[in-house]
Order: structure tokens, then C-alpha cells, then sequence
């Protein structure tokens, strides 16, 4: 019985004017430290943008661990609630972690999953949900994606988990891209695949430390026997991706077109 | 109430007015004193402004009065034991590489100077990437004198071996290699020929440092050379050293050391003691506003000696050397880079040349590149008969710092 009044004495101590001023204080002074460090980063991305990889993923987890240290700063530094309160927030977790079936509660312990063992991360371009585009932020419950169409998107976590994740660069700046070209099948195709890799190397927005590989296939359509060039290169900057397929695509035709690989039927 | 709510509203303008003006920046923007813009460096080079007819020539190689070599004594004893070497029939390709404005045509003068005349030594610039077999070929012949159309490979592989020993120094290959169709094949045509005839005749290739890396991936080109000689920008004991040795051009004379000491040894020795290290002193802020890069380490000591008009380097206090103002660079936008990226790796681009390598129009690229040049970062050398031969080449002193801002934007790369 006494357990239990001193219990409460001290649950009525957790909401005291004084602790309650010093937790508000601490989580503002974290507020505002994370502000910093935001804007510290988003400078260096401004002057350093060949790492800009490297600052966006660095965020999430300095966010963790400031909220982190806050939060057992003040459970223990400042609360030191009663073993009986203790026993009491161990039950709340137990039926937080009951309710995680609940929407939110799932994102954003599938956002801890993500941060911990991550399928992606800021700066990756991925198809989350049906969505193709640049991971921009990655928050507890939700990330954030932008399209080449320059639309944001909002993609819950729990989707990273629940389905397959694609993930063109996985933490590089390059990507590799392949692009598709047909041709007649009498066409000289050694000359094609030559043709198409050196097109493909003078683009200057070709990564080339990397290497450029040319895939020679064929393909029965239309009732014709037709031969495809696959160009497989990388791309200096993800961001760079649908330009890059613009450039190899005009680079490229216009060396077909040059060595007449296309009839005069074909060209109209 | 005597107070409206038009002078609550009134008060609230002026209060935001106020803040706003605290905030603002400030409108008239002066150059600091101490920063020296691209675009005053980029003036130093006024002289490059007409481009005359581009020929393949030899250099002119200085014999006398040849300035020494600052910390490449192990290159020089590389590429030494590779001449003798070839000298024993057992020539090999090598390579010299460098970044831009680290000496490496004073180091080929430096290695042509010491060899003993035993063979022709010819030293030359390639002023044009082949773009076909036929144009590498006619390349190549012309370090031989050989005016015949080539026929094959083959042929052109044995005509060259038919011709007496020579030691070739080509002084930029990066200038051969151009982003355009045509140019792979041409590399390595040339690249088989230089294979084939490097028993006969000794060829030494100078390259820039990102070029160098870039003919790696595309070409595996270090497979090739078996010598690769390294040049850096200079460390500190060779800034020194440069300093040293041009403090005459800087319009500085040391006390003499005997005239001195005969005085008093003791107290007098001192004036000396404070130039020398005045010097050491100014060789470290040099290397780091210079990055080591030797003609702009020396353009920012003289225009420091020229604002404070000193004629002592011991009245420069370290710390009033002039830096170099790097705003420019940071305003450029995504494409300006790229276009930056090319003229550095390509050591210099016409107005044509850039519009191919870009697919866009002539006026487009010409633009760019006049944009580029009012920066300061590129120095043009106009072509009277026709807007498109325009050539424009990184200005020399600002190489380093550009390729610096380059890699960090993802612009050039290193293996």
C-alpha cells in the first residue's frame, strides 16, 4: 500500500511545474540543435554536392540519437520515475507494441527498421509503392520520394517492408541505366554495337569509370525478325538519369542514322 | 480609443520595415582588398587574344639558362633509366603525367637537357584530336617529316620503323583525345602504332593528370606504358625554392650575408635571417591559398607586394597575402560545370567542339563559353575569320581551383 502511495506521489512529482519547464527546455534546445545541424548539412551539400549522399542519410540517425538521448535524459536524469511508474511504462510499451498492428504505430516501427537495416536511403533513386523517384527524407513513419515529374510523394514505411523494394544506386551517386534500341536484322550489327558503345562513351554525362556494355539480342515482332542493341551505362548523377537517356538516345540514333542502318521504308 | 487600427497597422509596417532593413544584405558589394577575383586573374592573360593558325610545331627547346627542377629528382631518374633502357632495346611507351601548371614542359626540358645527343630528340604538341585512322596515321608522320598519304596500318608502322632512332616527347596527349565519334578508333590506331615502333623509337607522353584517368577507364591506357611518371603541385620546401628564385622577378633584394657579417657578426646578421624566413613563412600561406599551383602562388605574392608597395617580403605580414576570391565558381549552374568539366579534361575547346560534344546549337555554345570566359575562368583566343573556331582554354593560373571544384561537384573524376 505504501508502494503504491509513493508511486503516485512521485507520478504527481513527473508533472511538476519545475520538471515539466526542464523538459520543455531540453526538447527545445534539441529542436533547435537539429535545426542547426540541418542547415549545417545543407550547406555542405551546397559546397561539397559530390557527398550530398552522404550528409542525407547522416541526418536521420543524428536525429535518432538526439531525440534518443533526450528521452533517456529525461526518463532517467530528470524523472527517475519509482521502479512501481516503471513497471507501469513497461506495460504502456507492451500495449503500444500491441496496438503496432495499428497504422501509424506500424510506420514508425518500420521506419526504425528502415533506419537500422536500410533497404534505401536519402538520396536513392527507388520504386517504393509504384512510385519511381529520389528519396528526399526519411522520416519515423513516412518517406518522402520526388518524381521525375517533380511531384512529392508520401510513401508509408510499413510499404518498404511489406513489398519489394527496387533501388537503382544504393548509396552512389551513379546509376546504371539501359536503354533499348531496334534494328532490322540485315542491319551489320558488330558495326551497330560498335557504334552504340562509342556514342554512348561521348556523352558527357556518362560516368566513365565504369564500364559501357553493349547486349546484342534478337526479338521476333511483328511478324519480323528485328535486332536489339542494349546500351547498359551509368550516369554520372541519378538526378541526371532521364536527361542522360535523352542524350544516349539522340547520340545513338543519330549514328544509325548516319551509317544508314535505316531504310527509307523504316524512316517514314 | 484613441488608437486606430490603421496606426496599429502603421506601426507594424515600420517594425517589419525596420527588421527587414536589419537583414537585408547589403546592396553595394565591394571586392575585399585581401581576395583577388577570378575575373583580375583571368585580365593577366590579356595577350592570348587572337588565335593565329594553328600548326603543329616543335618546341623550342631551351638549352641555356635553364631554371632547375624543384622536388622531381625521382621522376627524372624514372623517366632516365626508361630512355636508357630503350637505349638497350628494350623500349617500352612511358608516361608523364601532371595536372595543369605543375611544370611538366619545364620537366621535358629538364630530361631533353640532360641527355647526351646521341639521338634526335624531337619535342612536339599535337594541336588536334585525330577523329579516323587516316588522321592518327598523318599525326604520327609528321613527328617523322613524312609527307605520304597512308595507305594502311601496316605501312605506316613500317615507314616509321624504317626511320632513324628518335627520342619523341609528346607534350599533351590529352589534346588527342576528343569526345566525338571517330575518336576511339583513331586512339587506338594510334596507340597500335606507338605499340609497334616503341623498339625503334623512344616515345615519351606527357598527359594531363584527369586525362590520364579518364583514358584509364575508357581505354585501360596504363596497361600500355610501363613507365608512368607522377608530377604533383609543389609542397612546401618547394614553394620555397620557387620564391627563392624569383624574388628578382618580384622586385626583391636580399641583404647580402658577407657584407654584413663583417660588420657585426652577431647583430647584423639578423636582416637576412627575417627575409629567409619571411620567405619560409610566406611559401606555407602560398601553398595554401595556391594549392600548391606555382604561376598563381607567384601572381598573388606579387600582387601582395605591389598593394602594400614593399620591398621587403619581411614588411608582408603572412596573413596580408592576397587569396583568391572563388565566389564565381559557386554561381555557376549545372550546365555551365559540365561545359567547365569539358574544356579542363579537353585542355581547351573551339565554340564548334563544345556544341558537338553538348548537341546543342553554335549560338548556344558560344554563349556558354562567353559566359564562362566574362567569369574569368576561361581565356578566349577569337578567330577573325569565323566565330566558331573561338578558342577558349581554362585560364592557366586557375586550373587547380577549378578542378578542385570540379571533383567536389561531381564533374571530374578520379580513379
Amino acid at each position: 500500500m505504501e508502494s503504491s502511495t509513493d508511486a503516485l506521489q512521485s507520478l504527481i512529482n513527473i508533472i511538476s511545474f519545475e520538471k515539466m519547464t526542464l523538459i520543455m527546455l531540453i526538447c527545445g534546445l534539441a529542436w533547435v540543435m537539429l535545426i542547426g545541424i540541418k542547415m549545417s548539412l545543407d550547406q555542405l551539400t551546397i559546397k561539397l554536392p559530390k557527398y550530398r549522399l552522404l550528409w542525407g542519410r547522416l541526418y536521420p540517425f543524428i536525429r535518432l540519437f538526439i531525440w534518443g538521448g533526450v528521452i533517456t535524459y529525461t526518463l532517467v536524469g530528470i524523472i527517475a520515475p519509482h521502479q512501481n511508474v516503471v513497471l507501469a511504462m513497461i506495460g504502456s510499451v507492451s500495449i503500444v507494441i500491441g496496438l503496432a498492428t495499428q497504422e501509424p504505430a506500424k510506420n514508425m516501427i518500420a521506419g526504425f527498421i528502415i533506419m537500422l537495416n536500410p533497404p534505401y536511403r536519402v538520396g536513392d533513386m527507388v520504386t517504393l509503392g509504384g512510385h519511381y523517384g529520389e528519396v528526399t527524407k526519411l522520416e519515423w513513419s513516412v518517406t518522402w520520394l520526388r518524381t521525375f515529374d517533380d511531384n512529392t510523394i508520401m510513401v508509408p514505411n510499413a510499404e518498404a517492408l511489406k513489398t519489394a523494394v527496387s533501388n537503382a544506386n544504393s548509396g552512389a551517386l551513379d546509376e546504371m541505366v539501359a536503354i533499348q534500341f531496334n534494328l532490322p536484322i540485315d542491319v551489320d550489327h558488330k558495326k551497330a554495337m560498335a557504334l552504340a558503345k562509342e556514342a554512348t562513351q561521348c556523352s558527357p554525362y556518362t560516368f566513365l569509370n565504369k564500364p559501357v556494355n553493349v547486349i546484342l539480342g534478337t526479338e521476333f515482332s511483328f511478324g519480323q525478325h528485328i535486332q536489339t542493341i542494349t546500351v547498359k551505362a551509368y550516369v554520372m548523377d541519378v538526378r541526371l538519369e532521364k536527361k542522360f537517356i535523352s542524350d544516349i538516345n539522340v547520340r545513338v540514333l543519330d549514328a544509325f542514322k548516319n551509317a544508314q542502318f535505316y531504310d527509307s521504308k523504316q524512316m517514314f | 480609443m484613441a488608437v486606430t487600427i490603421n496606426a496599429i497597422t502603421t506601426h507594424w509596417q515600420q517594425l517589419i520595415n525596420k527588421i527587414k532593413t536589419l537583414f537585408a544584405p547589403q546592396q553595394i558589394e565591394t571586392e575585399p582588398s585581401d581576395k583577388l577575383s577570378l575575373k583580375a586573374i583571368a585580365q593577366t592573360y590579356s595577350h592570348h587574344g587572337t588565335r593565329g593558325q594553328l600548326k603543329q610545331q616543335p618546341y623550342v627547346i631551351h638549352k641555356d639558362n635553364i631554371s632547375p627542377l624543384l622536388g622531381r629528382e625521382l621522376a627524372m631518374e624514372q623517366i632516365s633509366n626508361a630512355i636508357e633502357l630503350w637505349r638497350k632495346q628494350q623500349g617500352e611507351l612511358s608516361a608523364i603525367t601532371a595536372p595543369f601548371g605543375a611544370g611538366l614542359s619545364h620537366f621535358i626540358n629538364n630530361i631533353i637537357h640532360s641527355q647526351a645527343a646521341a639521338e634526335p630528340i624531337l619535342w612536339l604538341s599535337f594541336y588536334r584530336a585525330p577523329l579516323s585512322t587516316k588522321e592518327a596515321i598523318s599525326s604520327l608522320f609528321s613527328c617523322f617529316d613524312i609527307n605520304d598519304d597512308p595507305q594502311s596500318i601496316t605501312d605506316a608502322i613500317s615507314l616509321i620503323n624504317a626511320q632513324p632512332a628518335k627520342i619523341i616527347f609528346i607534350d599533351d596527349m590529352h589534346k588527342l583525345m576528343l569526345r566525338r565519334m571517330g575518336n576511339y578508333q583513331a586512339l587506338v590506331t594510334l596507340a597500335t602504332i606507338l605499340m609497334e615502333t616503341r623498339q625503334k623509337h623512344c616515345w615519351i607522353m606527357g598527359c594531363e593528370t584527369y586525362v590520364w584517368q579518364r583514358l584509364s577507364s575508357l581505354y585501360q591506357i596504363s596497361h600500355f606504358f610501363k613507365t608512368v611518371v607522377h608530377l604533383a603541385y609543389l609542397n612546401q620546401p618547394a614553394m620555397h625554392t620557387l620564391l627563392s628564385l624569383h624574388l628578382a622577378d618580384l622586385g626583391i633584394t636580399l641583404p647580402a650575408q658577407s657584407a654584413i657579417k663583417t660588420l657585426d657578426d652577431t647583430a647584423k646578421a639578423a636582416p637576412l635571417d627575417i627575409e629567409l624566413t619571411a620567405i619560409e613563412e610566406h611559401s606555407k600561406t602560398l601553398v595554401a591559398n595556391s594549392q600548391g599551383h606555382p604561376k598563381l602562388a607567384l601572381l598573388l605574392l606579387k600582387r601582395s607586394i605591389a598593394t602594400q608597395g614593399i620591398k621587403q617580403l619581411s614588411k608582408l605580414p603572412s596573413t596580408d597575402i592576397i587569396s583568391v576570391d572563388t565566389k564565381a565558381l559557386s554561381c555557376l549552374d549545372e550546365e555551365s560545370l559540365f561545359a567547365l568539366a569539358e574544356i579542363y579534361i579537353h585542355g581547351g575547346l573551339t565554340v564548334e567542339n563544345l556544341s558537338i560534344i553538348f548537341n546543342i546549337s553554335v549560338e548556344k555554345s558560344s554563349l556558354t563559353l562567353e559566359f564562362l570566359s566574362r567569369q574569368g575562368l576561361i581565356i578566349p583566343q577569337y578567330c577573325e575569320e569565323d566565330f566558331v573556331r573561338h578558342y577558349y582554354q581554362i585560364t592557366p593560373a586557375l586550373t587547380q581551383i577549378v578542378a578542385v571544384h570540379l571533383v567536389n561537384h561531381n564533374k571530374l573524376f578520379s580513379l
